[in-house]
Order: C-alpha cells, then sequence, then structure tokens
C-alpha cells in the first residue's frame, strides 16, 4: 500500500533522513518511533509531500507520488497531528467538512457524513456540530482532528502523535477508541510517536528510527523479545516482559471463578467456594457486588452479612482489557484474582496472578 | 486629542465610553440646530464662514479619507510580503518605523522641494495638481504615515496564526490560495482592520498639520486661529476635528467588530 524506496532528506549538510526503505500493508497500523530528532516526522511529512524527498521514491498504491499533484495526493491521505490545528473561526462540522468541500460533496452528503463521524468518535452530533474549537477540551479537540482526517473515507491515514497533547487518563480512552475504530475501518495507518507503550498498544509493526535510519521494523511481539541491537534493546527498556503484556488481552486468561448469588443460602455458598479462600458474590442479574471469605461463613447467618462490597468500576476489569492492566489492579489492590467482567457489568470470571506470570514465561521464550 | 487619549487608555469599558462622547456631542447638535447657542462667539464665527467650513471639511475627508485608503492598497501587500519573505521585512518595517519616527511637519517640509523640482522639470504634472505646496505633498506624508499601522498588523496578523492551522490546512489538500483565502484571511482580517482603524484615526489629526503647507482641511481654521490669535477660530477647527476622530474611530471598531469571526470573538458561549 505505502512503499518508501531508499528514501533520503537533506538539509544543507544535515541528514534528516537517510536511506530508507519501509513498506506498510493495506489495512495495518505502522508506528514510527524514535528518539527525538530521528526524522520520524519528517518521514511522514514525505508521504504526503509536505516535504519533498531529496532523493528516493515513496509509492502509494504502486503509484510514485512524486507523479501525483500535492494537493490530490494529500486529500486522498487523512491527516491529524498533535496540535490539531482546528480553525479557529469555522465550527466543528465545517472543520470536519474540509476535505469534502474541497472534493465538491453535495451539501447534504457532507452533512450526513459530518453526523457519521462525529458519533464515529463518540460526540454527540447534535451538541458539537455547531461549537468553536476554543470551546473544545484537548480531548474533545483531538477527536475532532482525528474525525476531520477520517472525514473523505481515505484509505490511508497519516498520525503525527495524534494524542500527545491531552493528559494520560484521556490519551488511554483515546488510544483505546483508535483500536476500536480501526478494527472496523482497516485503514491503512503510519503513527508517529515517541510514547513506547502507545506504540506497543497500537501497532501492528514498529518501524524503530535512529538519527534518519531504521533500526528495526517488526510486530512489538518480537521487537520486545529479540531486539536487533543494543540500541533498540536499550531504547525498548528493562520492562520489556512488562511492555510485553500489554500485546496480550484477558479475554484468552478468563477462568470460571467460584460465584455466589446474594440469596442463596450458607449451605449452598460453602458448597460454590469449595477448598478456596473466598467466592465472587452476584446479584440475581449476575452482576458484581462483592466477594465473601470461607472462613466468614461460618459466623454469619446471610451471605449479604459476610460480604465485602467492591465497587465493579474500582476493581473489576472489562473482558478486553490487557493483562497489563490485570497485573496493575492486582498489585495496586492488593488481590491475587481479579474479577472480569462484560459491558452490562456481569461477572464473567476472574483472572489470576498465576495465570499472569506464567504468560510472562511463556513470552520470555 | 485628550477626549481621544483619554477613551484609547479605557478600551475595557467602551460601552460606556461611548455612551458618554456620544450623548454629549449629540446634545450640542441639537442645540445647534435649535439655535439655541446662536449667541455663543464660536457659533457666530461658524455662521459667517459656513460655505468655507464646509469646503474645508470635505477636503479634510477627502485628504485623510484618500491616503487612508492609498495607505491600505500599498500596505496589506507590503505587510504580506514582510510576513512571508524574511529578507523583506527588515527592510520594510526599517523603512516603515523611520518614517514614522520623523515630525509630521518635517516630513511635509521635506517633500515640498523634490516636489517643486519635479512639478518644474514637468510642468504638465501641475495640471494635475501636483506641486510642492498643497494637497500633493499632504497626500503623499498621509500615505506614508498610514502605512506602519498597516503594515505591521498585517505582518503580525499573518505571523500570530497557529502554524498547526496552516499545516493542518495544507496537509489536508488546500492548495496554496484556498490556505490564504480560507484560513489567513479571516483568520488575520481583524487584526488588519484594527492597524486601518489605528492609521484612520491618526490620519485624521495629522491631516490638520498638513494645512500648513497649504493642502487644506479644518486645520486651515485654527491656523487662520492662531496666526490671528482668534480662540474662536481655533476653536471652529479644533472640535469638527476631534468629532471626526472619534466619528472614525467608532465607525471603524464597528467595522473590526463585524469582521470578527465568531469563533474568535472572546467569551462565546
Amino acid at each position: 500500500m505505502i512503499k518508501l524506496e531508499q528514501v533520503t532528506k537533506k538539509y544543507g549538510a544535515t541528514v534528516a533522513v537517510n536511506g530508507l526503505s519501509l513498506e506498510v500493508n493495506e489495512g495495518e497500523v505502522c508506528v514510527l518511533i524514535g528518539p527525538s530528532g530521528c526524522g520520524k516526522t519528517t518521514t511522514l511529512r514525505m508521504i504526503n509531500r509536505l516535504i519533498e524527498p531529496t532523493s528516493g521514491r515513496i509509492l502509494v498504491n504502486g503509484k510514485d507520488t512524486s507523479q501525483v499533484k500535492p494537493e490530490q495526493l494529500r486529500r486522498s491521505i487523512g491527516y491529524a497531528i498533535q496540535s490539531v490545528g482546528l480553525f479557529p473561526h469555522l465550527t466543528v462540522a465545517t472543520n470536519i467538512a474540509t476535505v469534502p468541500e474541497l472534493l465538491h460533496w453535495d451539501k447534504t452528503r457532507i452533512a450526513r457524513r459530518v453526523e457519521e463521524l462525529l458519533t464515529l468518535v463518540g460526540l454527540s452530533p447534535a451538541e458539537y456540530a455547531g461549537k468553536y474549537p476554543s470551546q473544545l477540551s484537548g480531548g474533545e479537540a483531538q477527536r475532532i482532528g482525528v474525525a476531520r482526517a477520517l472525514a473523505a473515507d481515505p484509505p490511508i491515514l497519516l498520525m503525527d502523535e495524534p494524542f500527545g497533547a491531552v493528559d494520560p487518563l484521556t490519551r488511554e480512552r483515546l488510544q483505546a477508541q483508535f483500536v476500536a475504530i480501526q478494527q472496523e475501518l482497516k485503514k491503512t495507518v503510519i503513527l508517529v510517536t515517541h510514547d513506547l507503550d502507545e506504540a506497543i498498544r497500537l501497532a501492528d509493526r514498529i518501524a524503530i528510527m535512529a538519527a534518519g535510519k531504521l533500526v528495526q521494523y517488526d510486530t512489538p511481539e518480537t521487537t520486545l523479545s529479540r531486539p536487533a541491537s543494543k540500541f533498540v534493546h536499550d531504547f525498548v527498556g528493562s520492562d520489556r516482559a512488562l511492555k510485553r503484556l500489554s500485546r496480550i488481552s484477558v479475554e484468552s486468561f478468563i477462568k470460571s471463578a467460584p460465584t455466589v448469588t446474594i440469596n442463596a443460602s450458607i449451605k449452598q455458598a460453602e458448597a460454590a467456594i469449595g477448598s478456596r479462600r473466598s467466592a465472587w458474590v452476584v446479584d440475581d442479574k449476575g452482576q458484581l457486588l462483592g466477594w465473601i471469605d470461607r472462613t466468614d461463613l461460618s459466623q454469619v447467618s446471610s451471605i449479604s452479612e459476610g460480604m465485602v462490597t467492591l465497587e465493579s468500576k474500582d476493581i473489576a476489569l472489562w473482558q478486553n482489557a490487557t493483562l497489563r492492566e490485570a497485573l496493575s489492579r492486582m498489585l495496586g489492590q492488593g488481590f491475587k484474582s481479579i474479577p472480569v467482567v462484560d459491558e452490562d457489568t456481569k461477572l464473567i470470571g476472574e483472572v489470576t496472578l498465576g495465570d499472569v506470570e506464567a504468560a510472562t514465561a511463556e513470552a520470555e521464550e | 486629542m485628550l477626549v481621544f487619549a483619554a477613551r484609547q487608555s479605557l478600551p475595557d469599558y467602551r460601552v460606556w465610553q461611548n455612551l458618554i462622547s456620544w450623548t454629549g456631542l449629540a446634545a450640542v447638535v441639537i442645540l445647534l440646530f435649535t439655535g439655541w447657542l446662536n449667541n455663543i462667539s464660536v457659533v457666530q464665527e461658524f455662521l459667517g464662514r459656513e460655505s468655507r467650513f464646509q469646503q474645508e471639511l470635505v477636503k479634510h475627508i477627502f485628504l485623510f479619507g484618500g491616503s487612508v485608503i492609498a495607505g491600505t492598497i500599498i500596505g496589506i501587500p507590503l505587510g504580506i510580503w514582510a510576513a512571508r519573505n524574511r529578507r523583506a521585512e527588515r527592510p520594510i518595517f526599517y523603512f516603515a518605523n523611520i518614517t514614522q519616527t520623523i515630525p509630521s511637519l518635517a516630513l511635509f517640509g521635506l517633500l515640498i522641494a523634490p516636489l517643486s523640482a519635479l512639478s518644474f522639470a514637468f510642468p504638465v504634472l501641475r495640471e494635475f495638481g501636483i506641486r510642492g505646496v498643497g494637497a500633493a505633498p499632504a497626500l503623499i506624508a498621509l500615505i506614508i504615515y498610514s502605512l506602519l499601522p498597516i503594515v505591521r498588523n498585517t505582518f503580525v496578523g499573518l505571523r500570530q496564526l497557529d502554524p498547526a492551522v496552516i499545516d493542518a490546512g495544507l496537509g489536508m489538500g488546500m492548495s496554496r490560495p484556498q490556505v490564504f483565502r480560507r484560513l489567513e484571511v479571516p483568520l488575520a482580517a481583524p487584526l488588519v482592520l484594527e492597524g486601518v482603524r489605528t492609521a484612520s484615526v491618526q490620519a485624521v489629526g495629522l491631516t490638520a498639520v498638513a494645512a500648513l503647507i497649504g493642502a487644506g482641511g479644518l486645520g486651515w481654521f485654527v491656523f487662520q486661529g492662531l496666526g490671528q490669535a482668534a480662540p474662536d477660530l481655533i476653536i471652529l477647527g479644533a472640535i469638527p476635528i476631534i468629532v471626526l476622530a472619534l466619528f472614525v474611530d467608532a465607525v471603524m471598531r464597528t467595522i473590526v467588530r463585524v469582521s470578527t469571526p465568531k469563533g474568535l470573538a472572546t467569551g462565546t458561549s
């Protein structure tokens, strides 16, 4: 889909990008990462010809980009940047409509598309379409920026630290949303970041750059388990094992957990716990309420009396969480097992510390 | 001028200032028309020179209006050029700043010599009113003065734009002219017009000085009055100049406000 062949960019005597070759397949997320000044942003901007390479070729869909008019090329490639660059004098709707308007779509089609995109990025069209950029929070602005980049449904998306300028909590939410949107849209994405965790979380393949050169181009798993050089080894850091956990979903580690309903008798509860130390307590709809200890059972007359109440949202994991989140939850709460719930906060099982350890060891191989 | 300076220093209370200055003026105008003030000496002077007054008022408006329009036509492209080209930036501002520091009377005087030389060398120019004294040197000097605020504000208006906005525009496939028309013009317009406003108000005052080199205008009454030690005559020139400056200021402020895009206005809800 996108192919860079021996691309070099020189500024006077300094070489920003040095003989870079890179291929990104259709529907793949390629993350360009490296220390600042490594040429990752320059590389990104050469793809839509905001910067012209000094030598080498860039092919999009097999076509040499230097043969396409820059404006035409850019209208077929979505572009989202860290500082967002929303047009402050235009409404959110007009901002999103930028490329469709450049392509002369008719009004009703544009209006429909704007509504679709706002819904896609999780903002209510009725509330946000008429707002001005100055009225948006950082996270909202970034989402509008992504919506604007997606407006004309380009097959390719270039993103330069699209989640850079927001607080960590918002960033995590935006990343999760990006993963969900990408699963649906299957765009070919090239994303620049300096945040390794972001790269590991989002990338199908990570391109690590240093001093204008590509030093490793692999899946996150391979990059973490088999760094190609000392530089990559140092770059990914000593917590590689921990980082790898954020590539693994808890879904395949969920086991059925001992469960009792709140109305059950003490006897039934004892049977459910068996030889284990505790059981999760749910209501009659299956939603998680808390947990109860085996040793407490003999001293109380009902489950609700002996139960320790839990705030489901503070402790339980969603089924699409990663093992890293599971581990951090376990360490934070001092639990050896963490309940997993579905969208309706219904208990579906648990993940244990033993499973996380096993997964770490396995990935270490 | 003092009234104007006081107003300028309190931009936050614009509504009140306008109310105060305009109610006061309106009252005076009403009193004038009803003939109540006919016994005041300034009014006596006016009644004696009504046609001359109208003539000089028109001349004044023509001089300051013409110079600001010409200054805008020249100044905006210069400002754009300075903003786009780092090599042009310094000489343009060097010129504009130097001219601004020359006292107005000196600049008027300076222009007399080359213009009269020119009109002697090419007598045909005199047919168009180009002489060492009169409207020609006055217009040229006033145009030069109006350049700095307009060039400076155009320059700042373009330079202060968030580079990310331009980058996003280009990155999404706008052509250079589209970026100019759709982004730079609407975003810089309020500041450019603010520069035109400054130039206009300044030109109203400077045009008064132009009377000294025979350009006419309301300043004529002031200098006549000074020469004859007739304070009424001075006031007959001075008050309309102040009123004109306030009026131009109010009109331009309205234009600036109207041209400010909604998303840029502070406190949009």
